[in-house]
């Protein structure tokens, strides 16, 4: 998923948002961040074939949505089913959009001249996001097909933002150091063509020192905000008297460029964010700020939703926060896969793809410094995990901070992985580098990894792999550590310490054992899958070692050529062992001691699979033409036949067997999870794929049904008085009349009480709530049709339940004798139902004696 | 997510093994040994049971009472015609019981130093004369074999009991069991001995004259010292010896216990005085005293650790308690105590089961040089930090996050010598230690780079520049030296190993941090004294 790369667009209702995902357009809801629709699924159901930059409510149909693309094309949607309704053909890759209810058949567009192909590689270079967009044009296009279509209005560099005033009157565009505004409604804008740049009455355009990074249109009064690359905002007010010599403002708390601009639809704030990850709230009649630190991650792009509940913010690691404007906390956060978005010179993808046992997630290098746990069949985040704790700070000067890496990560092998093993560090070439092995416990508690033991500079120099011992049983779990400094070291969890009265012993990890062999340089390890022998390549040299006694249990040595073994791996069940070096791949079998087979084989990656003797390789070799061809081949280890052979377009970033429960056959190949060039996750092969498919898709229907549900329920009413007050008093109930069947009322009262306390509307001023006047009407009905209609309900469940429980009791008289007593229990309970039933109706005698006091009220 | 500012993580690193442990901070707290010099050997030691803990001291003619207090004389007992023994005080505080080298036993009142009662039925020198556990009795124990149990009111001693072959030198009633009494004598044998059978009941050979005797408040083990050993025996098995300890150098000449019974302390003629865990008999400290030690006492409340040693000298050392430590105790005095007013509201303030608790928010008080790095100002938190005298680990994970956030230089610039001094002293004192080096060189270099142009400006800096240097060629030299060691001895292990391809694998004793730090080369280590060079 790339969710930021583009600002979001709200529904008029404010209650879901739009996100340009690459070539689709996700649905988001506001109130649980699950994804409602997608639109433009396909590009053989008339999706758009290249990124979508820009979407668009129909100004005159807000249940329809205008979206532009990389492609050259306009598409219209009808989103609430889905459907694609039209589609124009521009021709040239279109950046920017913009449109206004005046003039709802004209769209103006910022076209590049440039290719796409060209443009696409750019983006990805600088990972994602509107970069400097070379000759722009921009352009007015008809939607009405009768007129000359496409009419050129002004060329410009690099544009960086267009707006429409409210009123419709002017049209603004910035590129670079210009500030164009176009008077669009002057005269008979529509039939006029060029703007040339002399035109005094159409167009006029002011300079700024910097370059300006930024716009916002004032929704209420002429004014125009701009950011620029030293981080200053200014508002231009260059309308009416001002024309020639606007009157400009500036505001500079920003120390970096300012990102984005936003007003409020009342005009009386500014939101403004850019790489210090903080949103900065002006009230422009005062000059106050207001400030949202560390929000995790560089902003992007701002939104305010129409009611202006909501502010949305796109940020630079691939997640988009909805805040709530009232009182600022988050609302929802919906998080992609973050490494596609950070550099990926300074963090390499070091730690490839590694299944988490305990759920089957992916874990892989998330922002520097963390790892993030995901989920890739139903494309979802499910947690991060900060490996090197900081503050993210922004850069002071020119010069950026160097972050720190997570370099490897390891989980133990039983079932619930309960340790993971992460080898971090960070080298900024001028202090001395820091490497770190941590250790880390499942906490049940919290359903996260919690460090149990940091170790400084384990090694004196890079580490090259970091593997646990997968032996099952009651034995302290063991890590192996392999080093550039010619060591490897053996870790294991020892108990510190005595244990107390009540406290049990602390346990740490430490390290057990040096090896080393020669001066060579280990670069690979691996362990059989009993854990009884430990492999560690050195150079082309395979020692083999009793992890327990510290002893050389014997030398295997690669035919004669002099390429350092890469990549070592014991295969499970068997006997064989999987080297790779640059150019060959061995399989060795430990039985002889000889090799079985090898081929010729440039690997990339080498992974075993965990359930099977299988494995996959990625490889691309340059024997056909100049043009390396890609493939993903699995053996088996006894056989140099590949079981299958994948050949993909582009380099696979990395690659890993996917764990599949349901697997049956033995010698059926696991389903293999890639993450291809664009950084998306596929499946490759495997039986179940479709199925698995399918079953995220369920769960995904789910989802959404309940997010639908969580809106459809969401009232100004439940907004007031918690979700308690007007749920299903019938389920309610259940519950209580085995318990407290004395104080119902009193309790129901108490659990009403406690969700209007967490209730968020609860947390701003009285202030900013709305007025009586017009909560009262919902307020009211909701409460008497609610009650009435929840009593019937629980009087119809009551029924059905006394109905089953008497089929029960005879049930169980009929067949023995002697359940007398389950029988008076029952009875019991029934009467409880009856009493239970008897204190509903003094309930409900209440919102009517509340209503003629209101009535009465309001008839004064 | 606008997440809360993240305080300063302090780096925590693993304790050593065998550096104060929880055990020796605690018997290191008994410290200010206050050294008083008295006549002759101080033979014996004894405590009070009631509060103020006074404590007589036996020694050449005389018992002195001193007051814990304010560790001053507060009573003389000069009325012995020879070495005075065993000064003891009774439990109530009110008498004192002592013997001496011609046999005679005598009872003095604490308060106006009366002899009360008079006891001559030994004819030989009384090493042993105690209360009994029954207030009324006295026991004694003579270098004339015989242990008597004596009536106080009648001064008629109750029972005699012979059996021992040689000098008794030791011995107590059972606290729980007047009717017991045990003697240590140089006969090597540990006798007990039952008042109501009239006898001996259980012998326990020790295997070295009998110095000291002690037995657990519950009447079931035995403790015994003579020689330079130290036997525990089993009186519930029938005298079987459970343990059997020879931590001393030389002859155990006293012992005794703290107040819960969960240590023993033994006095010896090694100067030592070695404390014991009574769960395995280990050692879990030792102090060192300048002479021969003679007796050993612990205060009732574990206050006073008070040891009289043969040249005449008495040293009390003096633990400070802390008011939590003593409230601690007085609440656990206070506990059950059934029918009182607290009895009756005990647990009124925790939430019952469907009370909706509202939990009050802590605001988190961020330290100063937190709220220095908060607002970006790197100079002042690293003054802060310097300046609240933290601990060295928490500048030294201050200057890494300044390095992290890129702000060391910033953090460093614009200093005179005056707010340079604290860093540079900071520098000097910490250099060396190999948790911190390569840091701290890396800090220095900078400053280095930094200051050159200035130098020779200040004598304050200059001088502390020296210093570092000093410091860090020390180092050097001191890590050669440890080369020249490692080396010698891998050629040993070379030799020792049988595998011969060359490889060795040693256990790793120092874990999970620095675990190479000290060992490993520090070409970093000389790039700072070139410079300063």
């Amino acid at each position: 998923m790339r969710l930021s790369d583009y600002p979001v667009v709200f529904t008029t209702d404010s209650n879901y948002f739009f996100s340009c995902d690459a070539k689709t357009i996700r649905i988001i809801s506001v109130e649980t961040g699950q994804v409602v629709r997608i639109l433009s699924a396909s590009v053989e159901e008339g999706g758009h074939s290249n990124t979508v930059t820009c979407v668009m409510l129909n100004p005159k149909n807000s249940l329809q949505l205008y979206s532009a693309s990389l492609d050259g094309t306009i598409k219209l949607w009808d989103f609430n089913d889905a459907i694609l309704l039209r589609t124009f053909e521009i021709g040239t890759p279109i950046t920017n959009m913009a449109m206004h209810e005046s003039f709802p058949n004209d769209v103006y567009l910022v076209v590049t001249k440039k290719s796409t192909k060209r443009f696409h590689k750019k983006q990805y270079k600088k990972s994602g996001g509107l970069v400097a967009k070379e000759n722009s044009i921009l352009v007015r296009y008809s939607l009405k097909s009768s007129r000359k279509r496409i009419v050129r209005l002004l060329s410009s560099r690099s544009c960086t933002g267009l707006v429409i005033s409210s009123d419709g009157e002017y049209l603004v565009m910035t590129g670079r150091y210009k500030l164009h505004v176009i008077h669009i409604a002057a005269g008979d804008g529509i039939e006029q063509g060029a703007v040339s740049e002399h035109d005094e009455a159409r167009l006029r355009t002011y300079l700024t020192p910097d370059r300006i990074t930024a716009l916002a249109f004032h929704p209420t009064e002429g004014c125009i905000a701009t950011g620029d690359e030293r981080g200053r905002i200014t508002l231009w007010y260059c309308f009416g008297k001002n024309v020639d010599r606007p009157v400009t403002t500036s505001m500079h708390w920003h120390a970096h460029k300012v990102a984005d601009l936003a007003f409020t639809s009342d005009g009386n704030y500014l939101l403004s964010g850019g790489e210090e990850s903080v949103l900065v709230i002006w009230q422009l009649s005062t000059g106050h700020k207001q400030f949202l630190p560390r929000l995790g991650s560089e902003i992007k792009h701002i939104t305010v939703s129409p009611d202006d509940a909501f502010y949305a913010m796109g940020h630079q690691d691939n997640s988009v926060n909805v805040i709530r404007a009232v009182d600022l906390k988050i609302k929802t956060n919906i998080q992609g896969l973050k490494f596609s978005h950070t550099d990926h010179v300074s963090n390499p993808l070091s730690t490839g793809l590694v299944i988490e046992p305990r759920n089957g997630h992916v874990v892989l290098n998330g922002l520097p410094g963390t790892l993030q746990f995901y989920d890739p069949i139903k494309d979802q985040h499910i947690m991060e995990l900060e490996v090197f704790p900081r503050n993210k700070v922004s850069r002071t000067n020119e010069k950026e901070i160097v972050p720190p890496r997570v370099m490897h990560v390891a989980f133990s092998n039983d079932k619930a992985a309960r340790w993971m093993a992460t080898v971090d560090g960070r080298d900024d070439k001028e202090t001395t580098p820091e490497l770190y092995i941590k250790f880390w416990e499942y906490d049940d508690d919290s359903h996260t990894y919690v460090l149990n033991t940091r170790v400084d500079s384990p090694h004196t120099k890079e580490i090259t792999s970091c593997i646990f011992n997968p032996r099952q049983g009651n034995h302290p779990p063991m890590v192996v550590t392999t080093s550039l400094d010619g060591t490897f070291k053996v870790w294991e969890l020892t108990h510190q310490g005595e244990a107390r009265r009540g406290v049990e012993a602390e346990r740490a990890w430490s390290c057990r054992s040096t090896g080393f062999y020669r001066d060579m340089v280990p670069r690979a390890a691996g362990f059989a899958s009993d854990g009884s022998l430990l492999a560690v390549a050195y150079g082309q040299i395979i020692t083999l070692w009793n992890p327990y006694l510290n002893t050389l249990q014997g030398v295997l040595t690669q035919p004669p050529e002099n390429r350092p073994i890469h990549h070592l791996t014991f295969l499970k069940n068997s006997p064989f062992l999987i080297a790779a070096t640059s150019d060959h791949l061995y399989s060795w079998n430990l039985l002889t001691c000889s090799v079985w087979w090898s081929y010729q084989l440039k690997v990339d990656r080498l992974v075993p699979s965990q359930t099977s003797s299988n494995f996959v390789v990625t490889c691309s070799d340059r024997a056909q033409g100049s043009v390396p061809q890609h493939r993903i081949l699995v053996f088996k280890p006894m056989d140099p036949k590949p079981v299958q052979i994948e050949t993909i377009e582009k380099k696979a970033r990395a690659i890993t067997f996917m764990p599949d429960a349901s697997a049956t056959a033995r010698d059926a190949v696991e389903p293999i999870l890639i993450m291809n060039h664009g950084f998306a996750f596929e499946v490759l092969g495997g039986r179940s794929v479709e199925e698995l498919k399918a079953e995220a898709e369920q769960a995904a229907e789910k989802a959404r049904a309940v997010a639908l549900e969580a809106e459809s329920k969401k009232s100004l009413m439940s907004d007031i008085f918690g979700k308690a007050a007007v749920a299903d008093a019938a389920a309610a109930k259940e519950k209580k009349e085995k318990k407290q069947q004395q104080d119902t009322a009193a309790s129901r009262g108490m659990v009403s009480k406690k969700h209007m306390v967490r209730n968020p509307l609860f947390d701003a001023p009285s202030h900013v709530m709305a007025p009586v006047s017009s909560l009262f009407e919902a307020f009211m009905g909701q409460l008497l049709t609610q009650g009435k209609s929840a009593k019937e309900e629980s009087k119809a469940r009551k029924k059905a339940l006394k109905q089953q429980k008497q089929e029960q009791v005879q049930q169980q008289t009929g067949a023995q004798g002697n359940t007398a007593e389950t029988a008076i229990d029952i009875d019991m309970d029934d009467d409880a139902v009856e009493i239970v039933g008897v204190k509903e109706g003094g309930d409900d005698a209440i919102p009517s004696s509340l209503s003629k006091i209101f009535s009465a009220r309001l008839s004064l | 997510m606008s997440s809360d500012f993240k305080s300063l993580t302090v780096k925590k690193y693993p304790r050593l093994p065998g550096r104060k442990t929880a055990e020796s901070r605690y018997w290191r707290k008994f410290k200010s040994p206050i050294v008083v010099k008295e006549f002759a050997a101080v033979s014996s030691i004894h405590f009070s049971e009631t509060s103020p803990y006074d404590f007589a001291v036996t020694a050449s003619t005389r018992v002195q009472i001193y007051s814990s207090k304010t560790h001053q004389v507060k009573k003389t007992i000069s009325r012995f015609k020879d070495v005075a023994y065993s000064g003891t005080i009774r439990n109530d505080g009110r008498l004192v019981v002592a013997g001496d080298a011609t046999g005679l036993i005598q009872i003095f009142d604490v308060g106006s130093r009366a002899i009360l009662r008079t006891f001559r039925d030994h004819r030989h020198p009384v090493h042993v004369a105690k209360f009994s556990s029954d207030k009324t009795q006295i026991l004694s124990a003579s270098d004339d074999k015989t242990v008597r149990i004596w009536d106080m009111p009648s001064e008629t001693p109750l029972t005699i009991f012979t059996g021992h072959e040689d000098y008794i030198r030791a011995g107590m009633v059972s606290h729980d069991n007047p009717h017991l009494i045990l003697s240590g004598s140089y006969d090597q044998t540990v006798k007990l001995w039952d008042m109501r059978t009239q006898g001996c009941v259980m012998t326990m050979n020790h295997g070295a004259p009998v110095e000291c005797v002690d037995m657990f408040p519950d009447g079931g083990v035995v403790v015994s010292a003579g020689g330079p050993h130290l036997k525990v025996f089993d009186l519930l098995a029938g005298g079987r010896p459970m343990h059997s300890l020879s931590n001393h150098q030389k002859t155990v000449t006293s012992m005794c216990f703290d107040h819960s019974y969960s240590r023993l302390l033994t006095g010896s003629l090694d100067h030592h005085v070695k404390v014991y865990n009574v769960q395995d008999y280990s050692v879990v400290h030792s102090v060192k005293y300048p002479a021969p030690v003679m007796s050993v006492a612990l205060s009732p409340d574990d206050t006073h650790l008070v040891a009289g040693m043969a040249g005449g000298l008495l040293s009390i050392r003096q633990r400070v308690v802390k008011s939590a430590e003593v409230q601690t105790r007085r609440a656990q005095e206070e506990q059950a105590q059934g029918g009182s007013y607290k009895y009756f509201v005990r647990g009124q303030k925790t939430a019952g089961e469907g009370d909706f608790i509202v939990e009050s928010q802590k605001k988190r008080r961020l330290r100063e040089y937190d709220r220095y790095l908060k607002v970006f100002q790197y100079g002042n938190a690293l003054d802060a930090c310097l300046r609240t005298n933290q601990p060295a680990v928490t500048t030294v994970s201050l200057i890494q996050e300044l390095i992290h956030r890129d702000g060391l230089r910033q953090a460093l610039s614009g200093r005179d010598d005056i707010s340079l001094e604290p860093l540079a002293q900071f520098l000097v004192r910490n250099i060396n230690n190999p948790r911190y080096t390569a840091l701290l060189v890396d800090v220095t270099t900078v400053m280095i780079d930094m200051y050159t142009a200035v130098m020779g400006q200040s004598p304050l800096i200059d001088e502390l520049f020296m210093r570092l240097r000093a410091k860090v060629k020390q180092e050097i030299a001191f890590q050669k030296q440890l080369f020249s060691v490692i080396g010698s001895m891998e050629m040993l292990f070379a030799k020792s190993t049988s595998t011969s391809v060359g490889v060795a694998f040693h256990n790793e004793l120092s874990s999970t941090s620095n675990t190479s730090s000290s060992l490993a080369p520090k070409p970093s280590t000389e790039s700072p004294a070139a410079t300063i060079e």
